[in-house]
């Protein structure tokens, strides 16, 4: 008998404290973005939360409240997605940077997602991709920058190109690349990428005798250790 | 003629092909006929609907646009706007956003994309600090926090 009091007991605080749940969440949870759930994707779907927008027009319905001007809490979900659709890469980015709810807004890391996925299809009428959960939970300004980051060299503001030979102003990938080596091997002040390559030839490979790759000896390309016979 | 009640119990009657301009108004027309009865709009106030009808007035006779998809989704990015519309749009913050609330619940899909161009158009080239001050937002961010997302946005900031 008292076990069953305990269960019910338990069961009851249970229920209480899923009840309380809801008011205890983050504001930022009023953003759905078309968040689809697989068939035989485990966990439960949120609920859709009543918006702090009707909230707020009951209370206050007289004012123009603050948050009225802003627009990722003025609009529905739908609508600020088309906003900051229209918005270029670098407009974008100054947005996640105006406050801690941008910055954490589902609405605009969808938007980085659907730039993701344009940018690495190379295809600008791609359907808009499938947003669930999962995506949800990346940021996806974090990656894009990552891939512009691993594609290209930031843009030479000043201009200080030391490619003033070549007449048209283009130039091709591998100059840029080139050129952003060079500019990083001058200013960066720990060895970069082509010091570390400099300290590693005047080693003559000694560094690679000490640690051997794995199953890769003398197939790779970094045979150091091998050319040290003719080196000296 | 419709009757349309705003959220402020104004009566409104409008031409039928004026109203159409609303994709919801005129389904709901569609669906339920001749009726004397007025459309009540909760989420419309009476000044917000005068704009709007002004702007379906303007393109009355105009076709409807044909696609469901909005042009943003696949690619045209673009922020042109037409000159009358940019005339149109050119009223004060409050009195946008509301018109693009009432767009998005009457369903005119022509209006509600000009207005999301305007305001991106207002965000184009601004600073973070200028962003704050148009929509007045408050940064909340420590110096930290806010070099740290800098610091990220590097590639993509000088684009």
């Amino acid at each position: 008998m008292s076990l069953l009091q305990d269960v019910l007991k338990s069961y009851s605080s249970n229920t209480k404290e899923r009840t309380q749940a809801p008011d205890t969440r983050d504001d930022s949870d009023d953003e759905v973005v078309n968040v689809q759930s697989n068939p035989n994707s485990p966990g439960v779907t949120r609920p859709s939360s009543p918006t702090g927008r009707a909230h707020a027009r009951t209370i206050r319905p007289l004012y123009i409240s603050v948050s009225k001007k802003d627009p990722l809490r003025a609009f529905p979900t739908e609508v600020s997605q088309k906003i900051f659709t229209r918005l270029s890469i670098s407009d974008l980015a100054k947005c996640s940077r105006v406050s801690k709810k941008w910055n954490k807004s589902q609405t605009l890391n969808y938007v980085w997602f659907q730039h993701y996925r344009k940018e690495n299809f190379h295809d600008e009428s791609l359907p808009p991709g499938k947003w669930t959960k999962r995506e949800s939970k990346q940021n996806w300004r974090v990656t894009y920058n990552k891939t512009l980051k691993e594609r290209e060299p930031p843009m030479v503001l000043s201009g200080t190109s030391s490619r003033s030979g070549y007449q048209s102003g283009y130039q091709t990938p591998r100059e840029l690349k080139e050129e952003q080596w060079r500019e990083e091997a001058a200013t960066v002040e720990k060895p970069g990428k082509l010091a570390m390559r400099e300290m590693y030839k005047e080693l003559g490979g000694r560094k690679a005798r000490g640690k051997p790759k794995l199953g890769s000896s003398g197939v790779t390309r970094d045979k150091g250790g091998w050319d040290e016979g003719g080196e000296w | 003629m419709v009757l349309l009640l705003t959220s402020d119990n104004e009566m409104f009657s409008v031409a039928e092909d004026v109203i159409k301009r609303s994709a919801y108004i005129k389904n709901m027309l569609e669906d339920v006929g001749e009726s004397d009865l007025p459309i009540p709009l909760p989420n419309v106030e009476s000044n917000v609907l005068v704009k709007i009808l002004e702007y379906c007035e303007h393109y009355r006779g105009e076709p409807l646009p044909a696609s469901d998809v909005d042009p943003a989704e696949i690619g045209d990015r673009s922020l042109d706007i037409a000159d009358w519309d940019q005339k149109y749009m050119a009223v004060d913050q409050e009195m946008l956003f509301e018109i693009i609330l009432a767009a998005n619940y009457l369903d005119i899909k022509s209006l509600l994309d000009v207005g999301c161009k305007t305001v991106a158009k207002m965000m184009k080239g601004k600073s973070s600090e200028e962003i704050r001050t148009l929509f007045n937002i408050a940064n909340d961010f420590t110096p930290e926090e806010e070099a740290q997302i800098r610091k990220e946005n590097a590639w993509a900031e000088c684009r």
